[in-house]
């Protein structure tokens, strides 16, 4: 673990230096070749709105319409993910909490299918985003309803609710993917929609998820002392001054907007908001101040490289992202589950 | 602002620093505190004692406004606790919980300093005013060796000087603490209530639930003894020195003992306490 204050934010700065370099990468990275020079060019053009002519019109639509728009919404979720699972965490007092672990994910993927069904999402685009919001917050309320007393949430029963919510959105899911199965199209959108990743999203898809994430994190660094006082628990958060039930509403609310956000843009993609925050607490301790910006870095890095990984590697296949994110967090999970039960005995 | 004589120190004019007006509360139906009436000064200790589930920490959270209260008023320092906020509350008493534990690690310094929190903006940063009076409070209660090791790693009884630090850095007139030394060896019991006295003698008020009636009566300048009355209400059965508070009449009907009652210097201490068969 870092202990100077010095150390931290030279990490923060690696952290930050890291992401751009694989966003750099992610952008290079394509079906198609096109070198630094012409990709430093075309984004130099976009700045100043001047193409120079030795740049083909198709090769300027591939960087800006296709990879630019993926780019910034993989660093977008994975931050969202990873920030919402570092909340979760501190507010359950529990490290084994996160979005996908907590039936978060699963309630907003319903609520997504929801809106496709009854073919909400035809009328707006904000459609599918609310309505996952919707069905992030009631199954992040109902588990936290069920899981805690007194602020303090037992280890069993938090995950045995997140499971029992998880099973049931799923169970929702495939119902409703059944009932659709008459009417094609519907039933395409919600398949297409379901498996999630990072493929054919565009601006339309960056202008959902920017401000909400941005918005989120901004709050969110207002809380930064009512988190670290939080864990230390409700009574010690009560008699130095936090209003606890109000922080928590408001915790509750800023991130189940972001979980539901991402969700309705790439999908349940699970373990990043658990095994990013818990890493980056062993290096830099449990103080929010370095957490908050350091996740937000580590999020973004972990889910871009995870898709780096894909295209780099499984050009052929079309392996779900979530698939890659799982096969490494699961594994995690279960050992982080081994220790803690070697820490009980 | 109401004033009121001290059942011990007739102080006169010496404005009431914590004090409840017929106090009501109740979880259900069945248990309720009615009529709580206590006022307290600065400069005294005083325990709060009683049997299992006579209320103690009911009491101590609805002085600290966890619990809303049912009817009746709360006053700190001629303020209605009810019409303040969570951080101005925090800055006129400090609370020190039963339980502390921690898987975080964080060290003994910022546990510390989270004490200030009352005072410091969201993204504000402690200053040298902060920091010096950090370091004051770790003298006192004698964990300056401590301030680097992390929280985690300490034993009950370096935790519980750490979060006695962390109250004392919120620099209130009053401190709450709930059964602070149930979970101390003796040794480490005493050094606790040595440094809730010396505090007090300094000047500030502390209100401690405790269960050991031998150390409270060595250690408390006023006990106050919660138990039940005739409709089962909760209630105060006596409030006082703990010479005319630990009578053999209150023993029994409220803890259901028999003692000897021995008599030494200013202060009491009991001797063979032996439990009244039930009938």
């Amino acid at each position: 673990m870092l202990n100077s204050p010095l150390s931290k934010q030279l990490f923060i700065g690696l952290l930050a230096a890291l992401f751009l370099v694989l966003a750099l990468l992610a952008i290079l990275q394509g079906p198609v070749d096109l070198n630094i020079n012409t990709v430093v060019e075309i984004l130099k053009a976009q700045l100043v709105n001047y193409l120079p002519e030795h740049i083909l019109k198709w090769q300027q639509s591939i960087i800006i319409d296709v990879r630019l728009p993926r780019v910034i919404i993989a660093m977008f979720a994975g931050a969202s993910l990873a920030l919402c699972g570092l909340i979760m965490q501190g507010m359950f007092r529990n490290p084994l909490a996160s979005p996908s672990v907590l039936g978060v994910s699963s309630g907003a993927s319903l609520g997504a299918v929801i809106a496709i069904y009854f073919g909400f999402s035809l009328f707006s685009a904000w459609a599918i985003p609310l309505f996952a919001f919707i069905g992030a917050g009631l199954s992040l309320s109902i588990v936290y309803r069920i899981a805690s007393n007194q602020g303090q949430a037992n280890i069993a029963t938090l995950l045995l609710a997140g499971v029992a919510i998880s099973a049931l959105n799923v169970a929702a899911i495939s119902l409703l993917l059944g009932l659709s199965l008459s009417n094609w199209d519907v039933a395409r959108m919600i398949i297409y929609w379901t498996m999630g990743g990072l493929d054919g999203r565009t601006w339309d898809h960056v202008f959902i998820i920017l401000p909400i994430i941005c918005s989120g994190f901004i709050l969110l660094l207002f809380y930064n002392k009512p988190l670290d006082l939080l864990l230390l628990g409700e009574q010690h958060a009560l008699s130095v001054g936090v209003d606890v039930k109000r922080t928590r509403r408001n915790l509750l609310i800023i991130s189940t907007a972001m979980v539901g956000a991402s969700v309705s843009v790439v999908g349940g993609i699970g373990f990043i908001g658990l095994v990013v925050p818990h890493i980056l607490r062993l290096i830099l301790g449990p103080s929010h101040r370095y957490l908050l910006p350091a996740c937000l870095f580590g999020g973004a890095i972990t889910l871009l490289s995870a898709d780096l990984f894909l295209t780099l590697f499984f050009k052929a296949s079309a392996i779900p992202l979530g698939v890659i994110t799982a096969g490494l967090g699961a594994p995690f999970f279960l050992f982080l589950l081994i220790r803690q039960r070697v820490e009980i005995n | 602002m109401i004033l009121k004589k001290s059942p011990l120190l007739p102080q006169g004019v010496k404005p009431a620093l914590l004090s409840t007006q017929d106090l009501c509360f109740a979880y259900d139906s069945n248990t309720q505190l009615s009529n709580i009436n206590i006022t307290c000064y600065s400069g005294e200790f005083i325990g709060l004692i009683g049997a299992n589930g006579a209320g103690k920490s009911t009491l101590l959270k609805l002085l600290l406004g966890l619990l809303p209260v049912n009817k009746g008023s709360i006053e700190v320092n001629g303020q209605t606790l009810k019409k303040l906020k969570r951080r101005e509350i925090a800055k006129q008493i400090a609370f020190v919980p039963q339980s502390f534990d921690l898987p975080f690690a964080f060290t003994v310094q910022e546990i510390v300093m989270m004490g200030r929190n009352p005072y410091l903006g969201p993204f504000q940063l402690a200053t040298n005013n902060d920091q010096s009076i950090v370091k004051e409070v770790l003298s006192i209660t004698d964990t300056v060796h401590l301030q680097d090791r992390k929280v985690n790693q300490l034993s009950g009884g370096e935790k519980q000087r750490v979060i006695i630090a962390r109250a004392l850095a919120q620099q209130c007139k009053c401190i709450l603490l709930d059964e602070p030394i149930a979970s101390l060896d003796i040794c480490h019991q005493f050094e606790t209530l040595d440094l809730i006295q010396s505090l007090t003698k300094q000047g500030k008020l502390a209100i401690t639930a405790i269960h050991d009636l031998n150390l409270a009566a060595r250690y408390c300048s006023r006990l106050i003894l919660l138990g039940k009355d005739q409709q089962g209400d909760i209630c105060i059965v006596a409030d006082g020195s703990p010479v005319k508070v630990l009578s053999q009449k209150n023993l029994k009907d409220c803890f259901n003992i028999r003692a000897d009652i021995i008599h030494q210097q200013q202060s009491i201490q009991l001797h063979n306490i032996t439990p009244i068969a039930r009938s």
